[in-house]
């Protein structure tokens, strides 16, 4: 049984298992309910604890990754096997970028308020506005100086963290190079006097452990990327009226489910690079 | 091109290696001279006596004296000769490590299908916590290779980078850190925007299947030039490093360090692999959060 490792303590499951099963809900459950309540037959308090379960379900990823993140697991964390080759390229610190939240937000206003011209454009689109409610298919059109100011807030904020991130991660990888280097040096320094295969487990050895200390601080990064995109979901829909929250975690939702696009997949694997 | 950068790098060098011969001739001389006079530990004042000596006396050990000397002379050159011929299979050694560098950076950039992109990024040939220490686009950062060569010269006394080249490091260093940052960021660029672009997006113009792919083959399109970047300015630091900034022996030892380091660290990585400590979560989150 494969997971007799962890069965000792407290009955676990693989974090693969997990993510398979939300990934199963988020598309069969969150994303319906969602499109539902931008439905005319939608009551406002429908749509508002629709909304609070979408987000809770988007939480619960972010705390889960969490508890999965340990020293000896963080690099399947960072480089996930449960994620298909077209998610890959797109993980930043092991899931999406946090810059892509708030772009995703203000593409959504830009395309409401673009110049007139553009209008009938946008409508055609996206089809389905043309049947939702006037409060929904304006939801965009002329936010308040309010929401623009806190979506200027969180980008701020985001800006500041990012590049912080992407810095400890290349201090940490440096540092561990660095460490092994020398250990290794001076290993083999040494065992061009004695015997090299001791020399080449001491190096073992000492890989080990300056691996411990990176691992450790990709663990600390790891939680801390997560820790902002968590924040900056919650921080949109807490910043947007009701309407805006629900078109926001739709057009997230879609987009994470959008990977799983089986026929696109397929295409996929077949189709070459540009030249 | 190789050839020109080969000449400079005799060019640069010659003066420096013509010197280590002579001392290494002297050495000799001197240790033989002195092994003849009496096996005394002060080689040099040995010599000296010696050759005060024999000047003085000038009888008949002299012409003795001289064919030993001419033989010594004799057996330094044939080591010699013997030495610049290894010294000539060193250097082709190294030629050939370089371009299988070359090669190996290469291949990537001569990537043909999408699927290829996300296996530069995420080789699956490679264990997880190999790529989690030192992954940077799929392969080691360009400083890394930069901080190996630089602690090298610190911590290995036969390492003799002179002043103007640990300038040059230092220079290089910055540069090269510069040049990371700046693929970086159009590589967030596409992660965070661009990707807005996939045909799911909700933000996405795509149409029909077709034009859905289209849009996908432009984005990886993206991704691949900005990896080929990468590969490209990796190969760049080793080849400035073997061919411009170290002299042969120092480019041997880097090489040896090098190849010994990533083997060291791949190493781990596959015996962390074959432990199976795979992420796993309480039960009773069971996906759902209803």
């Amino acid at each position: 049984m494969p997971f007799s490792l962890f069965s000792r303590k407290k009955p676990t499951r693989r974090f693969n298992g997990f993510y398979a099963d939300w990934s199963k809900t988020l598309s069969e459950n969150c994303l319906p309910l969602l499109r539902q309540s931008l439905s005319s037959a939608a009551s406002a308090s429908v749509l508002s604890s629709n909304v609070d379960l979408v987000l809770r379900h988007l939480v619960l990823y972010y705390e889960t990754l969490d508890l999965a993140a340990d020293p000896n697991t963080i690099a399947y964390l960072l480089f996930p096997s449960w994620r298909n080759s077209l998610e890959t390229p797109f993980l930043f610190i092991g899931d999406i970028h946090p810059y892509l939240l708030t772009n995703l937000l203000r593409s959504f206003i830009d395309r409401e308020n673009r110049d007139s011209d553009d209008d009938e454009d946008s409508l055609r689109l996206i089809p389905d506005l043309v049947n939702q409610p006037l409060k929904i298919a304006t939801a965009w059109k002329d936010p308040s100086d309010e929401l623009m100011t806190r979506i200027d807030q969180i980008e701020c904020t985001m800006r500041l963290m990012v590049p912080v991130l992407m810095d400890r991660m290349r201090k940490t990888q440096r540092g561990f190079v660095s460490r092994v280097s020398e250990n290794w040096i001076s290993s083999y320094q040494a065992g061009k006097k004695k015997k090299t295969v001791a020399a080449v487990a001491a190096s073992a050895a000492s890989v080990d452990e300056e691996a411990k200390v990176e691992m450790e601080e990709l663990v600390s990064i790891f939680v801390d990327a997560n820790r902002l995109r968590k924040s900056v979901i919650m921080d949109i829909v807490g910043a947007t009226s009701e309407h805006q929250a629900a078109l926001f975690l739709e057009g997230l939702c879609q987009f994470l489910v959008g990977f799983k696009d089986q026929v696109l997949l397929q295409d996929f694997e077949v189709v070459a690079l540009p030249n | 091109m190789a050839r020109s950068m080969e000449a400079a790098r005799f060019e640069q060098n010659g003066f420096e290696e013509a010197n280590v011969e002579e001392s290494v001739s002297w050495d000799d001389l001197e240790r033989d001279a002195a092994s003849k006079a009496g096996g005394s530990s002060e080689r040099t004042q040995a010599w000296r006596s010696h050759q005060h000596d024999s000047a003085r006396k000038g009888d008949e050990p002299a012409g003795d004296l001289y064919e030993l000397w001419r033989q010594e002379q004799n057996s330094i050159a044939a080591r010699l000769d013997k030495e610049l011929k290894s010294r000539w299979e060193l250097d082709e050694l190294i030629e050939e490590q370089l371009s299988g560098y070359g090669s190996h950076y290469y291949k990537a950039m001569v990537s043909t299908s999408l699927k290829d992109v996300s296996n530069l990024l995420m080789p699956t040939w490679l264990p997880p916590h190999e790529l989690a220490a030192v992954s940077w686009l799929g392969d080691w950062r360009p400083t890394s290779i930069l901080d190996l060569l630089r602690i090298l010269a610190a911590q290995n006394p036969s390492f003799s980078l002179s002043e103007s080249s640990e300038r040059i490091l230092s220079q290089l260093l910055r540069e090269i850190r510069i040049e990371e940052a700046v693929i970086d960021e159009e590589y967030a660029e596409i992660q965070a925007t661009c990707v807005l672009h996939l045909p799911f997006s909700p933000l996405c113009n795509a149409q029909s299947q077709e034009e859905a792919l289209l849009s996908v083959q432009g984005l990886f399109g993206n991704i691949h030039k900005v990896i080929s970047k990468a590969q490209r300015l990796r190969y760049k630091v080793l080849e400035l490093v073997m061919k411009k900034l170290l002299n042969q022996t120092d480019t041997a030892e880097f090489v040896v360090a090098f190849a010994g380091i990533q083997d060291a660290i791949h190493q781990f990585g596959e015996h962390k692999k074959l432990k199976k400590l795979y992420p796993a979560v309480p039960l009773k989150g069971s996906g759902s959060s209803s």
